[in-house]
């Protein structure tokens, strides 16, 4: 059943349970995702994607089944507890301070990090002082990884959808997250910013040593960039391995091609 | 020549007076999207609780600092105890609270200090001084480097701290900011403490200026046209405006005043504001129209 070989995972669900009214949107959902490895959520339209990412991010609350991340154990958190966890995120949708330059953008990633009050950054006390100058120094890193350096200083709305998406995982890296949760990061781009992207994960994953769970609906992307495949289809996970394993698997080839689904399922528990 | 300048001048210094005003409307705006019509109300408690303290002699400095202290925990309550659980209602609900808490603050005040008008003197002197011909009040300028002190205090602090750059962001995306782990409560605590702090000084001037009296609170309704003019979400905005609506007043009143029987100062405030309405809604600096999710 465990597809990873360490005793103790970075983050582990345990018999996730949720629904919508009478809609089951996930149905005893395990996944333990090692320290280190990129995770890829995969599954069609539908299939609880998005809801586990959710869940993760603490914005659902699982009707069973708990998270544990790092050793901490939650079912709910409230706004901005994810990112003090060390978990950041980035969104299908984009959730970037449109108005603000991508440095500034950047540099916002560190605030939950930061420890200093208002009144020692308006007093200039050393603590704010120094945070202020680290933080500005990681956001250079960042911006010159990311390959973003001409663009520093551009508001960040006037930029291709794109960049956009490269300046949104800047910030979340910034924070130096031990977990980092991708929704969709390749999603309505082109394929050369796809192949860019992708290199990117993969590079911030080696660079940083960041756990990466990443949702994605480009699976041939996805199975060359992932360590690790979990399958969801109808709320339920399928399959999860490595990507080879996953690629042959019978279940998930019927969960992308179609087949009677009860047929299906009644199949896999037989056997 | 000399009496337009010096018209002109008294125009802009009066102008800033208003700006002070509109400067604790964006604060609040400019960060939580809620239109604040509480802060008169806010500036007639700070003048009251100050002249009060001076008349029972306690000395100007504590006085000052105990003032403070009431404006920030004032602040802080209306955050915690009023908008904190309303976060997400509509605009209009937010600003209903603000008019509730305007009369609330209003009726506490006149129980706490009674209805009578208080003198306020600030030491500063009220004489004309001179310059090449041009004679300007002695208040109005020092009432003008203090404004212009303080504004230039929350530019700074708006621009150069990690905590202001935080508040821009929730200005800019209340989603993005919590997944940045922003603490948005905390963030609309600082900020209506700031705005307290800013009520404190409008209150002080204007009080100076006027007697601290209930009437006071009306100034809202001053900073409403600069808000118009100058955009409610611009600090910037904020003194441009307030020096425009300064000059136009004083300029129309005494050269257009004559031919329609004065008292244009009254009210061609407004009738600026309306036409600047028709022309560009979102103010001269305003990032957009008034209307946030």
């Amino acid at each position: 059943m465990t597809a990873t070989l360490s005793p103790a995972p970075l983050l582990a669900l345990d018999g996730i349970d949720l629904s919508f009214g009478g809609v089951v949107a996930l149905c005893g959902v395990d996944l333990a995702v090692a320290e280190g490895e990129i995770c890829a959520v995969i599954g069609p339209n539908g299939a609880g994607k998005s809801s586990l990412l959710n869940i993760i991010s603490g914005l659902y609350r699982p009707r069973a089944g708990s998270i544990t991340f790092a050793g901490h154990r939650y079912t709910e958190l409230r706004a901005g507890g994810l990112a003090r966890l060390g978990i950041g995120r980035t969104f299908q949708n984009l959730a970037l301070f449109n108005g603000m330059s991508v440095f500034d953008n950047i540099v916002m990633g560190r605030v939950a990090v930061a420890r200093s009050s208002a009144a020692e950054q308006v007093l200039g006390l050393p603590r704010a002082r120094r945070e202020e100058h680290d933080g500005h120094e990681r956001a250079e890193r960042i911006v010159d990884f990311l390959g973003l350096q001409r663009v520093r200083g551009q508001i960040v709305s006037t930029l291709p959808y794109g960049l956009q998406k490269r300046v949104e995982l800047g910030r979340a890296l910034v924070a130096e997250p031990r977990l980092l949760l991708l929704d969709e990061p390749l999603a309505g781009m082109t394929i050369v910013e796809k192949r860019e992207m992708a290199e990117f994960i993969l590079a911030g994953n080696e660079r940083f040593g960041t756990t990466i769970v990443l949702i994605e609906h480009d699976v041939g992307i996805v199975m060359n960039l992932a360590d690790h495949v979990a399958v969801l289809d109808y709320g339920r996970k399928i399959a999860d391995g490595p990507p080879d394993r996953v690629r042959d698997d019978q279940l998930v080839i019927d969960a992308y091609l179609g087949v009677d689904h009860d047929a299906a399922l009644a199949e896999a528990s037989s056997t | 020549m000399s009496f337009f300048i010096e018209v002109l001048v008294g125009g802009l210094l009066a102008g800033i007076m208003y700006s002070l005003v509109a400067l604790g409307f964006v604060l609040i705006y400019k960060t939580s999207g809620v239109l604040n019509f509480a802060q008169g109300a806010m500036v007639l408690f700070a003048a009251l609780t100050f002249v009060s303290l001076t008349e029972h002699h306690v000395p100007f400095a504590a006085a000052l600092v105990l003032t403070l202290a009431a404006m920030v925990l004032l602040g802080w309550l209306i955050e915690r105890i009023v908008l904190g659980p309303l976060v997400n209602q509509p605009a209009i609900t937010l600003f209903m609270a603000t008019l509730g808490i305007s009369y609330f603050i209003e009726g506490a005040a006149q129980l706490l200090f009674g209805t009578a008008t208080h003198e306020l003197d600030l030491g500063i002197p009220d004489e004309p001084l001179h310059f090449a011909g041009v004679s300007v009040s002695a208040f109005d300028l020092a009432a003008a480097l203090i404004a212009g002190a303080l504004v230039a205090a929350l530019t700074i602090f708006f621009r150069t701290t990690r905590t202001g750059l935080s508040f821009r962001a929730v200005a800019d995306d209340q989603l993005a900011a919590i997944a940045v782990g922003l603490r948005l409560p905390r963030i609309w605590t600082i900020v209506w403490t700031l705005a307290g702090a800013v009520a404190l000084v409008a209150g002080l001037l204007w009080g100076a200026r006027l007697g601290v009296q209930f009437s006071l609170s009306l100034i809202v309704l001053k900073a409403l046209p600069v808000l118009v003019l100058g955009g409610f979400d611009s600090i910037p905005g904020a003194i441009v405006g307030g020096l425009l609506i300064g000059a136009i007043e004083k300029l129309a009143e005494v050269y257009v005043g004559p031919f329609v029987g004065g008292g244009i100062e009254g009210w061609i405030a407004y009738v600026a504001a309306l036409g600047f309405l028709l022309i560009r809604p979102a103010g001269l600096f305003g990032q957009r129209l008034a209307e946030r999710a």
